[in-house]
């Protein structure tokens, strides 16, 4: 159990830049190898290539269940074709042990113009079955498919969630040692994507190696009991799965964040200038037009009111008042709005409230509805709202911030102006996750729940989970 | 070489897979099917025939049967280059997607059409005995001249598919090439008709140094040693032992050049195509 059966040894690939003159300088480079060899050394430079794998050390032993995640482009399909010997590396070493099946084309090398039964033949010979073989697995293919009453059609005339099928059934039948997974699960209805996890849980029972790449997180959770994570072409960390996703998932959050971040300070920005204008222009007392910020993309945010009073500066808090944008569903959530108040003003009202972006009303209230009564001096001051347990699901929500009279009268009013985003670690669906727990009863009833979901922070996690993220 | 081919045979299920899917593919849909690859030739013949015997009046007796004879395997050279050339490019699915040696690609259309010209083979037959023209004993070369065509078609079309993987312009100007080959070919004429020995030596080296012309002649020789023309019988002649040896000798060695430039290009395949 000990072996190794796949071993990447700092393993580089540099893919050639498509011109047509380097185009021609591959091929006589290439039928001159020994000349090539001595420019080798400096490819490293070579502005006509690009590194889509910069030293990859992955040891792989029998019987586990590897994922490699990451962003587009990072790599992670190149890694999984040079395991399965199809791109070879540009440095490096490479070393399979047993018989490989890469479910990484599903229906590669089908034809169109024969049938179904004619193509499962070819594709199971293509990938290392023999004609008797394939004649045993026939029917358990076809039922796999679900394409009995197709199979002797032309594949043209496949839907391609059917195409995708055939080709997944033939792939998994072939009972390789080594599996390779990219981005197949993505194929064909639910019932089937839960048959093609079926087999393949099956083949982990049956203790064969799988390798898998995807960008569904929740599949390599599930499935893979180790991850890589790659990052344009690095290696940024390997381990137990749950860990690396954990901290793959962060850094995400913490680009997202960072663009939140920078178009939160331009919605400021543009209010602050506002501000400024209106101070020179001593504000009309009349009527108050709507103005419209542009809150970043195609979206824009309005804002009305007479100015009475005035939201200076909105700012989104988590549990340790860091301003934030991005929040994981159930997070300790805090909304501080400051004013300036012009005047003395009494029975004033501050109010907030999420909305989708399609423009559904997930929630508002403000202080009257709850009872307060609030007047206002002349001077700036700030009030807070806390949400202890802010269960949003992912989605980016806008934010709705006022302060208005009990009367109706408008002071400000920030509409949509403000975005806040939430990503959960399970999949549900919907608006709003309500506390819950299942129960189950009945005769015979099977239950099992694969781990935990993932623990992820967002909260001070700096310096913490960059240390384990760079750890091995 | 010899890794390459022992490597090759390994993968014998999959060629004879690919090699029934292609000749499956190719007439699937069409209400005529396998009788397009006799068909084909036939028809060829009937347009040279046209030509050269109706209107520029070529005199020789059976001279479509003579056609036919040399069309059917110049179909076989010609169609395995013309296809062949472009086979790792249009394989791309496989070469990308599925480890396999990519030789398997351009081998596969020699051999399928090899086996057009086997299917060609009982017309040919039919007018031979329609003409009462009896194979003598030259007919046994008939085995070891398809393995001298093949060989070296197949070293042809395995460089041509590698170097068109980077260098696309030879599937373009090979359809050229192809023509002036056939012309310069025994096959519409008869060499003797030509009376090289009256016009510049350069002409019949070049003649001479044409694989195919050897390969025609023997083709003539092989089914035609019996027939008259006139009277004379203008093929019972020897097979051109010399000239078959050298193309052979020159095959294989083309073949052994063929398989190293492949297999110094064919680490680049997935990328470039």
């Amino acid at each position: 159990m000990n072996r190794y059966v796949v071993e990447l040894d700092s393993i580089t690939k540099a893919f050639k830049k498509h011109s047509k003159r380097h185009q021609f300088l591959t091929l006589k480079s290439t039928l001159i190898r020994d000349l090539w060899k001595l420019k080798q050394k400096n490819t490293e430079v070579d502005p006509g290539l690009f590194w889509a794998l910069k030293g990859v050390d992955v040891r792989i032993r029998k019987g586990e269940t590897i994922g490699f995640i990451g962003s587009n482009g990072s790599g992670k399909s190149t890694v999984l074709k040079i395991i399965a010997g199809i791109l070879k590396p540009t440095t490096g070493r490479v070393s399979v042990t047993g018989r490989l099946s890469a479910l990484i084309e599903l229906g590669a090398g089908f034809h169109p113009e024969i049938s179904g039964r004619e193509n499962i033949f070819i594709n199971g010979i293509m990938l290392g079955l023999t004609k008797q073989q394939i004649r045993e697995k026939f029917d358990e293919i076809v039922d796999f498919a679900d394409l009995r009453d197709f199979i002797d059609n032309p594949v043209r005339t496949y839907s391609s969630g059917m195409f995708m099928r055939l080709g997944f059934a033939v792939a998994v039948h072939v009972n390789p040692d080594i599996l390779l997974i990219d981005e197949v699960l993505a194929v064909g209805d639910q019932t089937f994507v839960h048959k093609c996890l079926e087999r393949i849980f099956d083949f982990k029972r049956r203790g064969k190696t799988i390798i898998v790449v995807t960008h569904d997180l929740g599949a390599v959770e599930k499935l893979c009991s180790r991850a890589v994570w790659l990052s344009q072409g690095i290696q940024k960390s390997e381990g137990p799965a749950r860990e690396i996703i954990g901290a793959y998932l962060l850094s995400v959050a913490r680009k997202e964040e960072e663009r939140y971040a920078t178009e939160h300070e331009q919605i400021q920005e543009a209010l602050d200038r506002q501000v400024q204008d209106d101070a020179k222009s001593e504000c009309d007392q009349g009527e108050s037009p709507v103005e419209i910020i542009p809150i970043g993309g195609e979206q824009t945010g309005k804002r009305w009111g007479n100015r009475k009073i005035e939201i200076t500066r909105f700012r989104i808090l988590d549990a340790t008042e860091h301003e934030r944008y991005l929040f994981l569903t159930g997070e300790d959530v805090l909304f501080e709005i400051q004013y300036q108040a012009k005047e003395t003003i009494s029975a004033v009202v501050f109010g907030v409230g999420f909305y989708l972006q399609d423009g559904t009303w997930c929630y508002g209230s403000n202080t009257d509805i709850e009872r307060y009564t609030i007047n206002v001096e002349e001077g700036t001051g700030k009030i807070r709202i806390r949400f202890p347990q802010l269960n949003l699901i992912q989605n980016t929500y806008l934010i709705d911030v006022a302060v208005h009279g009990v009367d109706s009268s408008p002071y400000d009013f920030h509409s949509r102006m403000y975005r806040i985003a939430f990503r959960s670690n399970q999949g549900e669906s919907g608006i709003f996750r309500p506390d819950h727990d299942w129960t189950f009863h009945g005769p015979g009833l099977d239950v099992k729940q694969i781990g935990d979901p993932i623990r992820m922070s967002l909260l001070d996690s700096n310096d913490e989970m960059e240390e384990s993220g760079e750890t091995k | 070489m010899l890794n390459s081919i022992r490597e090759l045979y390994r993968y014998r299920a999959l060629i004879v897979v690919l090699v029934s899917r292609d000749l499956k593919a190719r007439y699937r849909g069409s209400v005529l099917g396998f009788m397009w690859s006799m068909l084909n030739p036939f028809l060829m013949m009937l347009v040279y025939w046209l030509v050269f015997s109706i209107y520029l009046r070529n005199g020789m007796e059976h001279y479509h049967v003579y056609l036919f004879c040399g069309l059917l395997p110049w179909l076989w050279f010609s169609a395995s280059l013309l296809e062949g050339c472009g086979s790792i490019i249009s394989g791309a699915n496989l070469v990308k997607k599925v480890m396999f040696p990519a030789e398997i690609l351009p081998l596969v259309v020699v051999i399928s059409n090899l086996i057009h010209f086997c299917f060609g083979l009982p017309i040919l037959a039919g007018f031979l005995i329609i003409y009462r023209i009896i194979p003598g004993l030259n007919i046994l070369v008939f085995p070891l001249i398809i393995v001298i065509q093949f060989v070296f078609t197949f070293g042809l079309v395995l460089a041509l598919s590698a170097l068109s993987v980077h260098l696309r312009d030879i599937q373009q100007i090979l359809t050229n090439i192809v023509t002036l080959w056939f012309f310069m070919s025994p096959i519409v004429y008869n060499l003797s008709d030509l009376n090289l020995a009256s016009k510049p030596a350069i002409l019949s080296i070049i003649m001479n140094l044409n694989p195919m012309k050897h390969i025609m002649e023997s083709y003539h020789r092989i089914f035609l040693q019996n027939m008259t023309d006139r009277g004379s019988e203008i093929f019972n002649l020897p097979i051109p032992w010399l000239g078959l040896g050298a193309v052979l000798g020159f095959s294989v060695i083309l073949l052994m050049v063929s398989w190293r430039v492949f297999n110094r290009l064919k680490t680049g395949f997935s990328e470039e195509i």
